[in-house]
């Protein structure tokens, strides 16, 4: 028994026996203010989040303000596909708008409510957005905060302009000028644990002698034999897109993130930075994710098979323990012109891992197909003539031409697709 | 108070048994030599002085008989006519000649309590989850809807009164109930000197003060389910209390059995019990494996003859061959007789290691 009686941290609740009473724990003490708003207490100048220093920053003063990192990584808390939660999220954020007054300069102005964080385009005050009832569940709780400077972006971000020979030379000159925009992002971590039980009829080559005498032969035929079995699979922070405007293929290149380094959520991280609520809702993000279980479920269970070749497979799957978390991740987005044409370039704000567009010098690969055929072409020529002059040689030459003009084939298979990669994202 | 017998307003002794050391308060007319609950032949009146028991006075309730000496005598009747090989003592008319109503006690304890209690609160809510098949190359999902408990921490204080918590007034009281089951408490009625007209009453070997630790496990059941009332909860667990009881009050209630018994081949008694209100008679269904062995060994002198007609009709087969098909037959016939000469021994065995 506590020796203090009501224990520190508890408060009386409802109670429904007359002569009993009833403390439960406090909730946690959370401050919500709908808008937070920040300025310097020095200078009342604007302050916000600098991805330099990892702090709350004013630009006019120096004033320095580290925010209190709360730690929790993989450990943050994950929830549960409550019957509530499911319901909240069939609501959705609908198309509402919210209504902003600045406290500085008093302007009102309004913005969509997938938007976390707004500055104002009259004073430019930093504010952040809190989200609450009836989607309190639905906000964000933990983030991972900058880790990669602009400046370090920018110095991969020459090298990773210059390290393909396909690239047009002074194209590394450009990252010393791109702005990146910081952006926290939202996504969505699932856990789940898939048990499935599958059977299969399974194809297994045997050979048998058939005929008699000079008849007698070997054949092989297929039997197939039923088999079954059952595979387990533990899935850990399925980390699922939760904005639908971005390139899912660029965000896939740069999704590896380290979540033992989450924090839990603090408006002061989101100061200054553009932060996006979610948009593809949990329901459809745990669709996706399931349909990623499910299939690495099924391989696991084919692959318990004793052959790959198979028919008939069917499979009962059951989700347990499944939970998850709405998070938001750091990106960075930025733009530069080549040629008057607008490419771009996405960066993992953690580690700094950059994917983008990159405009190709098709004149330099067009060169290079062409120098790659030409010593085929040459030969080729050669092997004519030699053949017309009716010399055995040529015979040689044609074959070795026939070689060069392969090689010279695959090098434009290749080369045409990674240019096609590096445009076409 | 030296003549405490006259509490009970009739003219009752005291009786003990000097093998299970039962104490009885019984009419003095009808004193039997058996002891009703283990049939020892070592019941004898005792001095009320000299033997004063732990506890002396009379109950303040009874529940009454609600099956009749007739009805328990018939059950007995069916227990005894449905064992196979039967002890020569276990007879009906045995039984019920030994038939003997009696009363146990118990405590009801009422009390004020004011404590302090802690516990873990059980919230059920419901998750969503998924079943998935997969045939014919195609996924069919299913929505399934899972029951979980959310437990959470919860203090509080108590102060209420709790009527009629049960606490044993004997040592057996544990085994007594989980052999007979419970009693239906509402039919209580005072007592009447008139119910010791014919039944004994066991007097208590746990008095009020022996009885309290159990007695407050009772109060604590009946306070943990309150609290988790008051909580709105669905459950409750690790629940821990710091009680002050006042106002205690002790009632003894009387709850009514008949008793009787019958000996096993060596001498041993075996007790029966017929709950007074139910009607739910217990205790062991033993069989005589002396009768069995004597019917193992009836069937194996058939078979023996059997065996010794076929051999005969076997030499006669030489000579009629006519008799060596009936030898054949009657050597089958043995066999099988024989094989079934073990079914008695078998049986008895199987019936004394699984009677209940």
């Amino acid at each position: 028994m506590t020796p203090t009686f009501p224990p520190p941290g508890y408060m009386r609740t409802e109670t429904a026996v007359p002569g009993i009473e009833v403390w439960m724990p406090k909730p946690p003490d959370e401050q919500y203010q709908e808008v937070v708003q920040f300025h310097c207490p020095q200078c009342d100048a604007t302050t916000a989040f600098s991805t330099d220093s990892g702090s709350l920053t004013c630009t006019h003063c120096g004033y320095y303000e580290a925010p209190q990192a709360n730690l929790v990584g993989k450990g943050a808390q994950q929830f549960e596909f409550t019957i509530e939660t499911m319901a909240r999220v069939t609501q959705g954020w609908g198309i509402e708008r919210k209504e902003l007054a600045c406290n500085r300069c008093n302007a009102h102005v309004t913005i969509a409510t997938d938007m976390l964080t707004h500055s104002c385009p009259f004073c430019h005050s930093n504010q952040v957005v809190q989200v609450k009832a009836p989607q309190d569940v639905l906000r964000p709780r933990f983030l991972l905060p900058f880790q990669v400077d602009a400046d370090t972006l920018r110095r991969r971000t020459a090298a990773w302009l210059g390290n393909s020979w396909l690239l047009p030379k002074d194209l590394q000159q450009l990252a010393h000028g791109t702005q990146f925009t910081p952006i926290y992002v939202p996504a969505w971590t699932f856990d789940a644990q898939t048990s499935a039980d599958w059977k299969a009829e399974v194809a297994h080559t045997r050979t048998r002698t058939v005929g008699i005498g000079k008849n007698r032969r070997t054949q092989t035929y297929t039997e197939w034999r039923w088999e079954s079995g059952r595979a387990t699979l533990t899935f850990d922070d399925l980390l699922i897109n939760g904005a639908s405007n971005l390139s899912p293929v660029l965000l896939n290149q740069i999704r590896h993130v380290d979540l033992a380094q989450l924090v839990a959520y603090e408006p002061r991280y989101l100061a200054g930075i553009q932060a996006q609520a979610y948009d593809v809702s949990l329901d459809a993000a745990w669709e996706r994710a399931r349909q990623t279980m499910r299939a690495q479920t099924k391989e696991a269970c084919q692959r318990q098979a004793t052959s790959r070749h198979m028919r008939n497979f069917s499979m009962n799957l059951d989700f347990r323990d499944e939970s998850w978390r709405y998070i938001l991740l750091p990106l960075y987005i930025a733009v530069y012109h080549y040629n008057n044409q607008p490419y771009q370039l996405l960066a993992n704000g953690q580690n700094g891992q950059i994917t983008g567009q990159r405009p190709v010098d098709w004149r330099k690969i067009l060169l290079a197909i062409g120098a790659a055929f030409l010593p085929a072409l040459l030969l080729g020529l050669l092997a004519t003539w030699l053949l017309v002059a009716g010399n055995a040689n040529g015979n040689v030459v044609l074959f070795v031409t026939f070689g060069l003009a392969l090689i010279a084939l695959i090098f434009t298979g290749i080369t045409v697709s990674q240019a096609q990669k590096m445009d076409d994202v | 108070m030296e003549n405490w017998l006259s509490d009970w307003q009739t003219d009752v002794a005291l009786a003990g048994c000097g093998s299970c050391d039962w104490l009885y308060v019984l009419p003095p007319s009808r004193l039997p030599e058996c002891c009703p609950h283990c049939g020892a032949a070592a019941l004898a009146a005792l001095d009320e002085t000299a033997n004063k028991p732990v506890y002396t006075h009379p109950p303040e309730l009874v529940l009454p008989f609600q099956v009749d000496s007739r009805q328990a005598q018939q059950k007995l009747l069916a227990f005894a006519k449905s064992a196979w090989f039967a002890p020569a003592d276990l007879r009906g008319e045995r039984l019920n000649g030994r038939l003997q109503p009696l009363y146990l006690p118990l405590w009801l304890v009422d009390a004020d309590v004011q404590a302090q209690w802690q516990a873990e609160m059980g919230f059920d809510y419901q998750v969503v989850s998924h079943q998935e098949e997969y045939q014919n190359n195609r996924w069919h999902t299913r929505q399934v809807k899972e029951t979980r408990i959310r437990w959470e921490p919860r203090v509080g204080t108590l102060q209420r009164h709790y009527d009629n918590q049960v606490a044993p007034a004997l040592e057996e009281q544990a085994a007594i109930e989980k052999q007979v089951g419970r009693f239906d408490r509402q039919s209580a009625r005072p007592y009447q000197p008139d119910v010791l007209t014919r039944a004994f009453a066991r007097l208590p070997n746990r008095p009020p003060d022996d009885a309290f630790p159990d007695a407050q496990i009772a109060l604590m059941q009946a306070a943990r389910d309150e609290c988790r009332q008051a909580a709105a909860a669905n459950h409750i667990r690790q629940y821990h209390w710091q009680p002050h009881f006042t106002n205690t009050h002790w009632t003894q209630l009387l709850y009514p059995i008949y008793t009787t018994y019958y000996m096993d081949d060596n001498g041993k008694t075996h007790t029966l019990t017929i709950h007074g209100q139910t009607g739910r008679l217990v205790g062991r269904r033993l069989a005589s494996m002396k009768k069995a062995r004597r019917g193992s060994l009836a069937i194996g002198a058939v078979a023996a003859a059997l065996f010794i007609v076929s051999f005969i009709l076997l030499l006669a087969g030489l000579v009629y061959e006519v008799a060596l098909a009936m030898a054949g037959l009657l050597f089958v016939v043995a066999v099988v007789t024989a094989v079934a000469a073990f079914i008695p021994i078998l049986v008895a065995w199987y019936l004394n290691h699984h009677s209940k």
